[in-house]
């Protein structure tokens, strides 16, 4: 079963659009959603929890549309923002005696052991926490209900790579089920190719690309050398090219380019700037 | 919507706090004073701020958009500002009604009757404020809500002050019809807020955070 399923979700504003966004979450799966800032990942995931209306297509959770028993599908979902939107002036117990009321399956035992895991004070209030403690609460306030699909928009940006990493363990620690999966959109992409299984690209409100992570990084190489010898490259498989104070590097798709060619194994970082900053690259979407 | 009394309650609890305070402040006041009627009228005042003070908190930490990704519905996050709103005035009535009878009692100027008169203007005028108030801040926030709420509070009291000066008492049988109207306004002023409570969920429904 899917977890999410967007089909050409369309949603327009004054000087914005998503244009026609499709792709799916398998469940089980963990899906990197990157993009630059302004791509369009939050806006997909506020059409996706319905704090956006859509102006057309379909989104699926779990198999069901997701207009219908919204608070059904809610329980089973955790969702991590880029920041803690609680009042500030509540404590961490007070947010675990509202939460008990709200969910059907909220374990207070469990929460304060996320708390303690991460040793964020029980009874301080959230204006005093620093930015990493907000967020490892946010965190444990999405998790202690058991869901079975994480929504995280931006959760790890601004944080350190210490309290990064201690987040990522977490995430990977919520993976060990088989029916767990997560929406995980960042513009950090060192944790995605930490964690994800598949990458979604979005950029200007359009998916670029959606597939496997591994498959993606096998199925591009970048090629480095001047222009005249950038003039050897079969036409057919530059997918962008980035000149530099030092000649220039191409993005190739591997299978069209002999094997004289040598090529280094691009990053999800490097085929972002290919995709955005490149100079021409051809259609790639899936 | 217990879960969302309980948020409120500890979102509000230092001004909730202050507001005993002032309120048994005013109460002290009043039997200094011999006077009961201005105690009515700052506990209605204060009591209705707590509820856009709730709103300009939520607004502040962006917690419609957090709270659309809970098991909640929106008619339930409407219906405990009502439910915050119907316990601050109703609270705040039960608590200084005693008062005014016994503040009252050294002089006797009031009849019981006109007591309960008083009481149900008081409680009449504290539901209407809640009625229109929160659609206004629901559809266009807490800064021009709190424009607006200045302005619908400002301009009648002006307009009875004036009123007032310029003409002349009203005879008995006039009063009289008054106060027998004035024991049923409570009731109009919960269907006005029935009225408004649907408005404002579909205010609601159809904002986007």
């Amino acid at each position: 079963m899917n977890a999410i399923e967007i089909i050409q979700l369309t949603k327009r504003f004054d000087t914005f659009a998503l244009k026609d966004v499709s792709f799916t979450l398998e469940q089980g799966t963990v899906m990197g959603f990157v993009g630059e800032n302004g791509a369009g990942k939050s806006t997909t995931i506020k059409c996706i929890l319905n704090l956006l209306k859509k102006d057309a297509g379909n989104i699926f959770i779990f198999g069901k549309n997701h207009r219908k028993d919204e608070t059904a599908w809610k329980e089973e979902i955790g969702v991590v923002f880029d920041d803690i939107y609680f009042p500030t002036m509540m404590t961490a117990k007070q947010i675990d005696r509202f939460l008990a009321k709200v969910y059907k399956n909220w374990d207070t035992t469990y929460f304060f052991h996320l708390l303690e895991r991460f040793k964020v004070p029980d009874n301080k209030k959230i204006e005093k926490l620093s930015r990493g403690m907000k967020m490892k609460l946010s965190i444990a306030a999405a998790l202690a209900h058991h869901p079975k699909l994480l929504i995280l928009d931006e959760p790890t940006s601004g944080l350190d790579p210490i309290v990064r990493d201690e987040i990522l363990d977490l995430f990977l620690d919520f993976m060990q089920q088989d029916d767990h999966s997560i929406l995980f959109s960042s513009h950090i992409t060192s944790d995605l190719e930490k964690i994800a299984d598949t990458i979604t690209f979005i950029h200007e409100g359009q998916i670029l690309f959606s597939d496997n992570k591994d498959t993606l990084l096998f199925d591009y190489g970048i090629w480095q050398g001047t222009e005249v010898e950038a003039l050897e490259l079969p036409e057919q498989a530059i997918v962008a090219r980035r000149p530099h104070a030092f000649g220039l590097e191409v993005l190739v798709k591997r299978a069209d380019v002999n094997i004289a060619f040598e090529l280094n194994k691009p990053s999800i970082e490097d085929l972002m700037l290919f995709f955005v900053k490149g100079e021409k690259y051809a259609s790639t979407t899936n | 919507m217990q879960a969302l009394l309980i948020k409120d309650f500890y979102m509000l609890r230092k001004q909730l706090k202050s507001f005993v305070l002032l309120i048994l402040f005013f109460t002290f006041l009043s039997f200094l004073l011999d006077q009961g009627l201005f105690l009515i009228s700052m506990a209605l005042i204060v009591g209705t701020l707590q509820v856009t003070t709730a709103f300009t908190f939520e607004e502040m930490c962006h917690w419609d958009r957090y709270a659309g990704a809970l098991p909640i519905t929106k008619k339930m996050i409407i219906g405990s500002k009502y439910a915050l709103s119907l316990a601050l005035t109703g609270g705040s009535i039960i608590f200084i009604s005693p008062v005014l009878f016994l503040v009252n009692l050294g002089h006797n100027t009031l009849t019981l009757q006109e007591i309960f008169a008083i009481v149900a203007v008081a409680m009449t005028v504290g539901l209407v404020i809640t009625s229109v108030i929160i659609p206004v801040y629901i559809k266009y926030g807490s800064t021009k809500g709190r424009s607006i709420l200045f302005a619908i509070t400002f301009f009648p009291a002006f307009g009875i002050g004036m009123f007032t000066n310029s003409s002349q008492m009203p005879s008995a049988e006039t009063l009289n019809k008054i106060m027998t109207v004035t024991y049923f306004a409570p009731l109009i002023a919960l269907f006005l807020l029935a009225i408004s409570y649907l408005i404002s969920v579909k205010l609601y429904s159809r904002k986007q955070f």
